[in-house]
């Protein structure tokens, strides 16, 4: 019984921890494109495929719960409301849904190519990711 | 026809295929039971007769897979094939899509080969039940019983002001001469185009318009049959209505089928409603005038119950609208008579009015629980046609993303 509420008590812990944090949406340090929030939630949803200046734009989102509070947060949706969002598009041919990479994958891949976009947690943010705004 | 498009298909995307090709598979089921409460039949869907619910429990009506395999040849390129199994059709494997995409710029796409005909405002991922709210979108409006085209769609977005717009024409051929789903009494084959316009205000409002039109030859005997025996009444006593044979010519009858949506998305409460007609420009086929309007409402982040109330409106083809029918003549009456008779045993006129009420619980982010009752009524007066007009269904489902 104890147990069980150590075990509760550091899920709470986690979980208020994971509220307390933000996401940065981040760019490659060349891309001067200025990206406000609609502009973030309309290439994660497929609706822009470009940047502002016309090079194309590849989301890429993190395989981790950083991403549910992207959705979240950025684009308004529970993670159902997303899966079906994406269905309706994947199995019509339209769009596919962005890439899942872990943090890391996402650092390197973020800083080596000029047309991707991403997030990270606020917290591992690096000098080679220009962030366009923390949510 | 359709095997040269598809043939194309493949052909265009071989050379690349030993490129690094970006492959893509993707997959839905849903797994649906359920039975009439009253003894009576019901057929939830219009293109697959072996669907089927009666007061024993099925799992075979409505149940299916899809598997879907996107090859991203090029930036614009693409190739997508899409196969879905289901108990309606035996478990025979379909393919409701297999085209090759090409992305003209971010506001035009190009589709050639195998697709899906846009009719309603679900057409698109009609068999992917997670993306639906409800088991199934409501039966009585989705009335076309053929949908496979062989065909050139081309879709354009573009964007005034506060208004998102998507445009969608297509032109193709619709080959059923087999009567492959036992959809209805005989075979077709279909040249047809479509057109649909579909603005959204603010994100949260979409009015969609759509219009399509097909020459149908209709491969039937016993339409064949009516048509033969016109003539010959009329080489022996003359003067049949000329209208009267030509109604029953089974080949190039123009049908129509044009459709109203609106949806609009509040905070917590979604509205959806169509007004669907399925018109023939003769009078051998009755005109099919269907509505629905549904109320979605979201109690909890995961459980969404609705509301949808139903209402058909169809008129019997009744030969006696035709120009030059004279009352006064016995034998225009006897033959007028002897056509509609005819005509009412495959479809017949149906006034008919259902409700249901159901609701979708999201168990995970890929899998989603639902339960409907509907019930179904119908002035049966005025149909031959009543098993599938009158019947109360209880269904549950479970629709899952892989």
């Amino acid at each position: 019984m104890k147990n069980i509420k150590t075990v509760v008590f550091i899920v709470a812990a986690l979980f208020s921890t994971m509220a307390w944090s933000e996401v940065a949406v981040v760019v490659h340090p060349s891309n001067v494109d200025s990206i406000d929030q609609s502009m973030v939630a309309a290439i994660f949803l497929g609706k822009k495929k470009s940047f502002p200046s016309g090079s194309s734009a590849v989301p890429l989102v993190l395989n981790d719960a950083t991403t549910d509070e992207f959705n979240t947060k950025l684009l308004g949706k529970t993670s159902s409301q997303l899966q079906s969002y994406w269905s309706k598009l994947v199995f019509t041919g339209k769009a596919n849904p962005p890439k899942k990479v872990s943090s890391a994958e996402m650092i390197e891949l973020i800083k080596s190519n000029p047309n991707m976009i991403g997030f990270v947690d606020s917290a591992n943010v690096t000098a080679d990711l220009k962030v366009v705004g923390k949510y | 026809m359709k095997k040269n498009i598809l043939l194309a298909a493949v052909i265009a995307a071989t050379p690349l295929a030993s490129q690094a090709v970006d492959f893509s598979v993707k997959g839905f089921a849903s797994v649906i039971g359920g039975m009439t409460t009253d003894g009576e039949e019901f057929r939830p869907h219009v293109k697959y007769s072996g669907g089927k619910y009666d007061e024993s429990f099925a799992l075979d009506a409505e149940s299916r897979v899809g598997i879907q395999v996107r090859a991203d040849i090029t930036d614009k390129l693409s190739a997508t094939v899409q196969v879905v199994s289901r108990g309606g059709y035996n478990w025979r494997p379909e393919l409701p899509w297999a085209y090759i995409g090409y992305e003209v710029n971010d506001n035009v796409q190009l589709k050639l080969g195998r697709l899906k005909a846009p009719f309603y405002l679900y057409s698109d991922y009609q068999d992917v039940g997670y993306a639906l709210p409800w088991i199934s979108p409501p039966r009585n409006a989705y009335i076309v019983p053929i949908d496979a085209i062989d065909g050139l769609n081309v879709t354009t977005n573009f964007n005034t002001g506060r208004f998102d717009h998507v445009l969608e024409a297509w032109v193709g051929h619709i080959d059923d001469t087999q009567n492959k789903y036992e959809s209805d009494a005989f075979g077709t084959e279909i040249d047809a185009f479509g057109f649909s316009y579909a603005p959204t205000f603010d994100g949260w409002l979409t009015v969609r318009y759509t219009y399509n039109e097909g020459d149908v030859d209709i491969y039937s005997d016993d339409v064949d049959l009516l048509n033969e025996t016109l003539k010959g009444i009329n080489t022996v006593y003359v003067n049949v209505d000329p209208d009267l044979i030509a109604n029953t010519e089974s080949k190039s009858q123009r049908g129509s089928f044009s459709g109203l949506a609106v949806r609009a998305e509040f905070d917590k409460l979604t509205l959806i409603g169509e007004l669907n007609q399925l018109e023939w420009h003769t009078n051998l086929f009755p005109h099919q005038k269907r509505a629905y309007i549904s109320a979605i409402y979201r109690a909890t982040d995961k459980f969404t119950p609705y509301i949808t109330l139903m209402k058909n409106n169809d008129s019997a083809g009744d030969i006696q609208e035709t120009t030059a029918f004279d009352a006064g003549n016995p034998l225009h009456v006897g033959t007028a008579a002897a056509v509609n008779a005819q005509v009412a045993q495959g479809f017949g006129a149906s006034d008919t009015t259902a409700w249901a009420i159901g609701g979708r619980y999201d168990l995970m982010p890929n899998v989603a629980l639902k339960a409907e009752y509907q019930s179904q009524s119908s002035d049966i007066s005025k149909s031959l046609r009543t098993a599938e007009d009158v019947s109360d269904t209880i269904r549950v489902s479970v629709d899952v993303l892989f």
